[in-house]
């Protein structure tokens, strides 16, 4: 099979994978309805009621409102209708039709929400990965060249012990330390978050920057570990296979063999890693940006969770889904097309 | 083409235009009622315990079920409007609890009293709304909307009329208050056209007379409307009755003579018999064709 087919049925395979994601996503936000027998729009109403602060005639029409936002019928509506609502909402999924959040920002396009955020979590996902991925890469392929020597030793403990941290407890240390002892850094926010972001791009830069070196230094150190392992023992594999004993029965010097024999090879499973994880560059990081109070995707994935927005947690979840599996047929073209080998 | 193909096709062809030509009702006869038909509607009163704002299964029990039959005697035209002679019964086969107390159980509840009737009406057929009785299920309320309720649905102007019915004054101007879906159920295993609707109400516009405690409570009414006969299908009406309590009707169609019943099973059982019967002889086949192969 040829690059060109393989890649046509990654893309076919990817888009029955999101159809089912999607399926799967619809299905979610029903399922407590389904079980329990409740409506969400009444609790909807009744969660943001004081009982007798409203008139009937007013709850009836926030009732109605929370219907037609979220375009969902009731629970005892006929098959036809949930078939209909299903079919649309998988229309208006692949035409970016997200809908209208429900609190944040009564009742915004959806769209327009996500795409303010994405760029925040991309400033601080993105350096955040690339470090670790550099530090990971760089430590494991010297760390997997002279296995078994006291450095070795020594950063595999290191390395064991930071990834066995959980990284919200590192998180909120840093936070503890820099933010309330020492006082470098602010507690939450910059001019981005609070909307005061001025119209000089280096100043804005600057701030961000600010603002993110401490979730971003947290990020890497817990984070950098398992990259570094991950080469590691991938180096040590392929530093065992007999093409590398002919390299060296050849006499050829230690470096040409590690980094033109060994490394080639042994950095195509960190590829496909490498790729997966930039998927995640766009969907953010949860408890990260909710910790350190960063506008970004994951943040407003626990606002909207928090304020049962229900419209945006289910497109939110969507956006995730549809990074992830876009990035799963990239990593996958890709490693074909680095490693020829492969054809499925 | 062979003389006796073309024949038939003639005769096919003449068929269908006499089918399409043929008067469908003149204007003073009703197109929604049937003579010699009947309805028939399984009902259960359910109530939801410590007065749940969110209705929730495991905490509502049943009240009582029973039946609604509803017969159409006569329907006679008259002069741009038309005659309908009917008669309906309430009867409540399996009485769990009484809202009231025993006598109601045995006597307003149980025998259905005040809840039978046989009428000679006359309507417009111009009308959108044919309201054969009210129902009122033990309740000193009167509900919107019950089996009884026919609708002119294949009329045009029906969703007007639909969304004009569902307003209700909010402030100094009136508003909709309800949803309309036009789309399709499966009633009585048959495939058919719905309408439906999901109506909120205030509670105090159910016109009860009885002590409702909170102010501000709701009704939820959702209800298919079939598109060719109007009438109710399914039913549900859901409402806060007091700080403690609420109910919720739930009223099925479970017979009827105007619509033929279980034809969608029976296309979905003879598609997958017919597709099994396919496979199988294609497997026959191609079995078959390898033994063929096999023998040259």
């Amino acid at each position: 099979m040829g690059l060109g087919s393989y890649a046509a049925r990654r893309v076919v395979t990817g888009m029955i994978t999101l159809i089912v994601v999607m399926i799967f996503n619809w299905f979610l936000f029903r399922l407590p309805s389904i079980v329990t027998g409740s409506d969400p729009s009444w609790y909807y109403v009744y969660s943001r009621v004081a009982a007798g602060s409203f008139t009937a005639e007013r709850m009836v029409f926030m009732l109605l409102s929370f219907k037609q936002r979220w375009r969902i019928p009731s629970l005892h509506a006929p098959i036809g209708v949930w078939l209909d609502h299903l079919i649309m909402y998988m229309i208006n999924m692949f035409t970016f039709n997200l809908g209208e959040d429900l609190f944040l920002y009564s009742g915004r396009p959806i769209v327009e929400i996500l795409a303010a955020r994405i760029p925040v979590s991309v400033y601080l996902i993105l350096p955040e990965t690339l470090i670790a991925i550099g530090i990971g890469i760089a430590i494991g392929a010297r760390l997997g060249a002279r296995p078994g020597g006291k450095f070795d030793v020594i950063m595999m403990a290191v390395a064991l012990m930071l990834y066995s941290i959980p990284t919200f407890w590192l998180q909120l240390i840093f936070k503890l330390l820099f933010t309330v002892n020492w006082t470098i850094w602010p507690a939450a926010g910059g001019l981005f978050y609070y909307g005061k972001s001025t119209s000089d791009i280096l100043i804005n830069a600057l701030d961000m920057f600010f603002m993110l070196i401490l979730p971003i230094m947290t990020l890497v150190i817990a984070g950098f570990a398992g990259w570094m392992l991950l080469m590691r023992n991938s180096l040590m594999e392929v530093m065992g296979e007999d093409y590398i004993l002919t390299a060296k029965a050849k006499g050829l010097d230690e470096a040409t063999i590690l980094y033109k024999h060994a490394f080639r090879n042994a950095i195509l499973p960190v590829v496909t890693g490498v790729i997966l994880a930039l998927a995640f560059v766009w969907t953010g990081a949860v408890i990260t940006e909710t910790i350190f109070v960063i506008p970004g995707i994951g943040y407003l994935l626990f606002q909207a969770i928090i304020q049962l927005d229900y419209p945006l947690v289910e497109a939110t979840f969507y956006f995730i889904a549809l990074a992830t599996i876009f990035a799963n047929i990239i990593a996958d073209i890709s490693y074909a097309l680095l490693d020829p080998r492969v054809r499925y | 083409m062979s003389g006796r193909v073309k024949r038939v096709c003639t005769v096919t062809i003449i068929f269908l235009l006499l089918l399409a030509l043929s008067p469908t009702g003149s204007m003073c006869e009703s197109v929604i009622f049937k003579p010699d038909s009947y309805f028939e509607w399984s009902i259960a009163l359910w109530r939801y315990l410590k007065g749940v704002q969110v209705g929730i299964r495991a905490l509502k029990e049943l009240l009582w079920e029973g039946s609604l039959r509803l017969e159409i005697i006569t329907v006679k035209p008259l002069d741009g409007k038309f005659m309908l002679e009917y008669k309906y019964v309430m009867n409540y086969t399996h009485v769990v609890k009484s809202k009231y107390t025993a006598q109601d159980t045995s006597d307003r509840i149980q025998q259905g009293i005040g809840e039978s009737s046989y009428a000679t009406v006359e309507f417009s057929s111009t009308d959108y709304r044919y309201l054969l009785g009210n129902l009122k299920w033990g309740f000193n309320a009167s509900f919107p909307v019950t089996p009884l309720l026919f609708l002119n649905s294949p009329r045009s102007g029906f969703t007007v009329w639909l969304k004009d019915f569902m307003t209700i004054q909010f402030g100094l101007v009136k508003k909709e208050c309800g949803i309309i879906y036009s789309s399709w159920d499966i009633v009585l295993g048959t495939y058919r056209d719905v309408y439906y609707v999901e109506m909120f109400l205030p509670a105090k516009y159910l016109n009860t007379t009885e002590n409702i405690v909170v102010e501000a409570s709701m009704v939820e009414i959702d209800f298919t409307i079939d598109k060719e006969y109007g009438f109710v299908g399914y039913l549900r009406i859901y409402w806060e009755y007091s700080a403690t309590e609420s109910f919720e009707i739930l009223a099925r169609i479970t017979d009827t003579k105007i619509i033929p019943h279980n034809i969608f099973y029976y296309t979905v059982a003879s598609v997958i018999a017919a597709m099994i019967a396919i496979a199988y002889t294609y497997k026959f086949y191609r079995g078959k064709r390898r033994l063929r192969l096999v023998r040259v």
